[in-house]
Parts: C-alpha cells; structure tokens; sequence
C-alpha cells in the first residue's frame, strides 16, 4: 500500500517535472526548474523499501536493470524516430558505416546514464536511470547497517561532497554522471530520512510557521542565485543545494496537507500513481502538440525541437501541459488496466 | 474606566485565515511582496476584503430594521473612521510642525481658506481618494464599506437567494459601463461612484456565494476548480493583459476592463478554497488566526509602524531625513522587508491586547448546557 501522502507527492513532483520541461505559468511560486528534480528524488526516497535477506543483492540489480533497460530502448526508440525525421533535434543515429553505427550505439547505452545527450523526445531519461541507481546505492548501504539511519548521514555526505566540488556543469561526461548521481542520491536521503521521522518532528516541519521560515529562507536565497539551479547540466552550487533541500521539505509539508483534501479519485492522485509513464512520455506529447501547432501556423516551425520554449508557446501553455500530462497518465493506466486506487486499505483499515 | 465585553460568538475560521492572507497582503502591497509569493497583492487584495464583508453581510427586512443597521454601522464604521481620522490630522500636522510632511492636506489653520481646505479634507476626501493624511490612508477602506453597505441594504430590498442573484446580475453590467469610465483617473466624488460600484459587485459576489454556499461548495472548494480558477487567470493574464490595478483609484488600467476584474474574483475564490482547507488544520490559537482577527488595527496602523522603523533607520543613520516624508519609502527593501512587514504586523496586534488587557474585562454568562442541572436543582427545591 502506497502513502496517500508519497502519491500527492509524485503529482505534484511530475506536474512540477513537466512544467519545467515545457512551460511554467507565471504565478506558479518558485521556478519549477530549480527544484522540480530534486522534489522527484525525494519523493523516490520517501518509497524506498529496504530489500531483506539474500534478495537484497537482485533486488537492487532489478532496480537498476529493469530501469536503464527501459530507457535505454525508449532511447533508442527515440533516436530512430529522429532518424526517420519525426523528431526534433538530438543526435541522429546513423548506421551507414560500422563507426556511424558505433556512435549511435554509444548515444543509446551512454545518453540514460547521462554521458551522451538524450535525444530530444526522452530528455528525462537520466531522471528514470538516476531514481534506481540512488535507490539501489541507499537500500544496499541500508542493507549492509542493518536499517535506515544511514539515510540522513548519506545525504549529508553526499550534499557536503557536491558543495564542495560545486560542479558548474560539465554538459555531459564522467563528471556530470557523478553530480547527477550524488545529487539523487542525496535528495533520496532525505527523503528516506523525513519519511522516516516520528510524529512531532513531522508535525513541526508542517507547521504554519515553519512554512512561512522556509519561505524567507528561499527568498532571502533567491538573490544568491539559490533559485537558478541547473541540475540537468550538473551546475550545482551549495545555494542552490540549500534552497532546493528547503523548497523540497516545504512541498512535503505542503502534500501533506493536499493529501487530506484531494479526493481518493483526484487527478493530483492518478498522475502519482503513473510517474514513470508521465515522466518517460510527457517530451513526446508535447512535441507532437507543438507539431500540430506549427502545422496550424500558430507556431513558427523553428520553435519545434529547440531547447528553450519558443515565446509564442507561452500563448498555448495549457494545450501543451494538460496533455503531456494526461496522455501518459492514461495510456499507463490503460495498459495496466483498471485497478482499485492503491490508498483503499490505508482509508479503511 | 474598565468595559466590559460578553464572550464572542463563534468565528468561522476560513474567514479568519481569508482576512489573515488578506491583511498580510495588504502589509505587502504597501511595502514589498516577494516575487515568489502569490498573485501580486494588487490583483485581488481589496477585492478579497469586500467579497468577505459581503459573504457575512445579512440584508436586513423592513425600512426601519435597515435604517437602525445602517445607524449602526455607522457608528462601528463611520464614527471610528472619523475618530481616528482626527488623531491621525493631529499626528499629520505635528509631524509637518517637525519637518516630516505626511499628506497632501495637511491641516492648516493660517486663513479661512485654510481652515475650509482643512475641514473639506477632513470630511469629504475618505470618501473620494482617502489618501489625505498619508498614515492613515488604508482607512480609506471603512467609509467605502459603509457606502457599499447603504447601496446594499438599498438595492437587496428584503432577503433571499432571487433577490440577490438578479442584483447580481444587474451590477455586473452597470459595474463594467462604471469601470470604463473610471479608466478616465477622476479625482472627484465621481471617483466615489466607481469606486462603490466595484466594491459592491464584489460585496455581492461575497453574499451570493454564501446564499448558495451549500450548493457552491461542491464547486467552490474541490481541488479541481482550484487548478482550474488558476490556469484561467494564467490564460487571462497572457492574452488580455493588465490584471493589476489599484482598487482605491477607481481605474482598472486595461480597456478590457472585465479582464482585472474576472481574474480578481477568481484569485478570491482561491483564497477562498485555500482558507478553507487551512481552517481545517489551524490550531485555534494560531497566529494566522490571531492575525485575521486583529485585520482592522493592523489596516489603521501598519503605515505608522513603518514610519516607526524608519525613524529608527534613521536615528542609525541609514535612511536620509527627507525620506522620512515619503510613506512608501523603505530601505533596501528587497532586503529588509520582513523588518518592516513583521512589525507592521505584530505592532497593532501586541498593543490592542495589551489595551484590551487593561481596559476590557470578559463577562463570562454560565452557558445553557450549564445551567440546565442547576435549574434542574431549583425545580427539585
């Protein structure tokens, strides 16, 4: 049984995903790039189970298969669809000679780890690949001590190792691989940690006050560039790594309010229930609903595949995000068929 | 001398946090609101506060029932006005006596003309533009209220969910027609005209929602209609333009003046939803509430408390004198707003009960559930 609070969690961590990736309106509080990656680690690590016994060594290589398998394939899927000229930008896999076909091989078993650019329909696939690695570094650490308590040491460690290193962004590479990694492995830390705190301490870190300190905290941060995080290119600053670990426990405090009020039958709750699909196929709708823009003359073709949202999509923002939302979330709940909502036995003990 | 006050009666809390996110907007609005927080405060703030009036205001039955509420208010709303605004003409004209000039009517007593121009400030300007003695310009709220109380207990002849749906439907016209000739900037009692037409479709918005609340409600407070009211007024914003404007001056600042005006109510009905959900896990003795109960000492004061910090800016020598004369001056305020917006706010709050500490004594009446055993004990006798 999954917590009604970690679902409102995801939905709230891919809406904030997906805006970040297509558009953010413009009264919608922080930047949802700066803390929308983050938020996704920490709600992983709020559902980290600790693997038991002799399973605890396939389970964690289950994890970390099963999840760069799947993006490695929606990878190669991807590149092959820009090959065919469907799909913007990215690299284009060639197999007209035997390095050509070295290289595309290299762009689709690199790009999920982060060490190849992703091809532009599956530019979170390094989120998926980071989520099971993070997750198998935590549960094999706990495995080993014997419970979680290395949870809030491990994200300590890791947020001191990244401020001090305070990579400025590698674009891609060894080093990027390392900061994306350490990055979610901290904020899946924390998340293990939070979920695992006692009552008091839950009720102190939701309290009024302690949302309105955190929100002075972040603004008084904001003007030390704390909100202008880059974590898709690895740019962190110790700023943005305290803003980020302030604005994530504020989103905590704040699901779990949300969490009393939405309705077992919410939106909020079936996007949570639906992440990896969300987070996997939200590019691809958006980039067919630019297309269909571009094909109506509301767009200019140039605002197709480029990295930064043209100015005239701000004018359809909600055409674009609603489905890139939606149509993930439902083509997964259809292919897994209908299914009772997972919170049933928390609501009726 | 010791008043005394008989317990209140039960609030409803979503009220008390929607005043609450009200006044602290209001705090903000006037200093500096940070930009990750909310709408901007001059998209909806006063808006907020006439829907809340409405939504508690009853319209009363009969010409005298009407005319002893009116009588009444008068005193709780224009008398205290005008009790304040005299204090606060003193402060204005003892402050220009040391340099620091405060309005734009300051009062004079020079010549005839003098006095004449001073008294017509004094009781004509609350109802025009209300910002005749600069600290207390906020006020300007309370005689606006009791306008829209009189067109209100006017227009709503007696009563009932028909009655107020079709005043409703006949402000939004007139209301609309009004703005537009509100973009026009009067400075006059014209002003007045505009101004009470907006703030009592807004007051009437507040009074049907609560005459249809256990309709609404399924509407009003479900979480999608919080998505929804949101991604309306981002759509709102980026396709008809302004939605900011300043309530007091009558002019909405976009020709398409349904535009501030829609998006307004629909920030309201968020807060309104938001309060209603935070009412639920408030404590009783939270400072949200404390805040949304103590709205009207922090509307009257809060501009003096911010003359306050930086008179004391200036004593350490960061704020230069002249700027004392500038009620919307702050120091370095992307900064130091919460040194003026915590005070501004905890001020009027701290001083009413230590006042009220002194000068009020609660009268507390054995309740019915009370005193049924002992009446019981009586009949037995």
């Amino acid at each position: 049984v999954r917590h009604r609070h970690v679902e409102t969690m995801w939905g709230l961590a891919v809406v904030a995903l997906v805006m970040a990736a297509t558009y953010q309106p413009a009264f919608l509080l922080y930047p949802a790039q700066a803390f929308s990656a983050a938020l996704v680690f920490f709600v992983a690590g709020c559902e980290l189970a600790m693997p038991v016994g002799r399973q605890a060594p396939t389970t964690l290589a289950r994890l970390v298969v099963v999840a760069y398998g799947g993006t490695a394939l929606a990878s190669a899927g991807a590149g092959l669809l820009v090959r065919a000229g469907l799909a913007p930008g990215g690299p284009t896999p060639s197999f007209a000679s035997g390095e050509a076909a070295l290289g595309a091989a290299r762009v689709i078993l690199l790009s999920p780890l982060g060490l190849e650019q992703a091809p532009a329909l599956f530019p979170a696939a390094w989120v998926l690949v980071a989520i099971a690695l993070a997750r198998a570094v935590l549960a094999g650490a706990a495995a080993v001590a014997g419970s979680f308590g290395v949870a809030g040491a491990g994200f300590l460690g890791a947020l001191a190792a990244l401020a001090a290193a305070e990579p400025q962004g590698a674009g891609s590479g060894g080093q990027l691989f390392v900061a994306r990694t350490a990055f979610a492995v901290a904020f899946c830390a924390l998340g293990r940690f939070v979920h695992g705190v006692g009552e008091p301490t839950r009720r102190r870190l939701r309290a009024p006050v302690s949302l309105a300190l955190g929100f002075v905290a972040v603004d008084a941060l904001a003007s030390s560039g704390g909100l202008r995080s880059l974590v898709d290119a690895g740019a962190l600053g110790p700023a943005s790594l305290l803003t980020m670990t302030l604005v994530v426990l504020m989103a905590s405090a704040v699901a779990s309010y949300a969490a009393e009020v939405v309705p077992t039958r919410s939106a909020l709750l079936a996007l949570g229930r639906t992440w990896v699909a969300v987070i996997a196929g939200h590019a691809a709708v958006a980039f067919l609903v630019e297309l269909a823009l571009v094909r109506a003359g509301a767009l200019p073709g140039a605002a197709l595949g480029s990295a930064v949202p043209a100015p005239e999509l701000n004018r359809f923002w909600l055409i674009c995000v609603v489905p890139a939302l939606a149509v993930p979330a439902i083509l997964a709940r259809a292919a897994a068929g209908v299914r009772p909502p997972t919170n049933v036995a928390q609501e009726e003990p | 001398m010791t008043a005394f006050r008989t317990p209140a009666a039960p609030r409803l809390l979503h009220v008390d946090v929607m005043l609450a996110f009200g006044i602290v907007m209001v705090v903000m609005g006037h200093r500096y609101q940070p930009p990750y927080l909310f709408f901007p405060a001059y998209t909806f703030h006063m808006a907020l506060f006439f829907f809340v009036s409405g939504y508690l205001a009853s319209i009363k039955v009969g010409l005298r029932e009407k005319g002893r509420f009116l009588a009444h208010k008068a005193r709780s709303q224009l008398l205290f006005y005008f009790r304040w605004n005299a204090f606060f003409a003193a402060l204005t004209f003892l402050l220009a006596v040391a340099g620091i000039r405060l309005g734009y009517a300051i009062p004079a007593v020079g010549s005839w003309a003098d006095v004449a121009e001073s008294g017509r400030a004094f009781l004509v300007v609350p109802f025009t533009d209300g910002h005749h003695y600069h600290l207390y310009a906020a006020a300007w709220f309370i005689p606006q209220l009791w306008l829209v109380h009189v067109v209100f207990q006017t227009v709503c002849f007696r009563p009932g969910r028909l009655v107020a749906g079709v005043a409703l439907a006949a402000a939004v016209p007139v209301t609309l027609f009004l703005l537009e000739e509100g973009l026009q900037s009067y400075e006059d009692l014209r002003l007045t005209g505009v101004r009470t037409a907006l703030a009592f479709l807004f007051f009437l918005a507040g009074h049907t929602v609560r005459l249809w609340e256990d309709r609404l409600a399924k509407v009003l407070l479900a979480p999608w209609f919080l998505v929804v009211a949101f991604a309306a007024v981002n759509v709102i914003a980026i396709n008809f333009g302004n939605i900011r404007y300043n309530f007091v001056l009558g002019n909405v600042n976009n020709v398409r003046v349904w535009v501030p005006v829609t998006a307004s109510l629909l920030i309201v009905l968020i807060v309104f939803q938001l309060s209603h959900h935070a009412a639920r896990f408030l404590d009783d003795r939270s400072w949200v509430l404390v805040v949304g109960r103590s709205t009207q000492d922090i509307l009257v004061w809060h501009f003096t408390v911010f003359l306050g910090v930086n008179v004391v800016l200036w004593a350490l020598g960061l704020v230069p004198f002249e700027k004392l004369s500038d009620n919307w001056y702050a120091w370095e305020k992307e900064r130091t707003w919460l040194l003026y917006e915590v005070p501004a706010i905890a001020v009027p709050i701290l001083v009413r009960r230590w006042w009220d500490r002194r000068t009020i004594q609660v009268v507390t009446e054995p309740t019915r559930a009370r005193r049924a055993p002992a009446e019981r004990k009586a009949a037995q006798r």
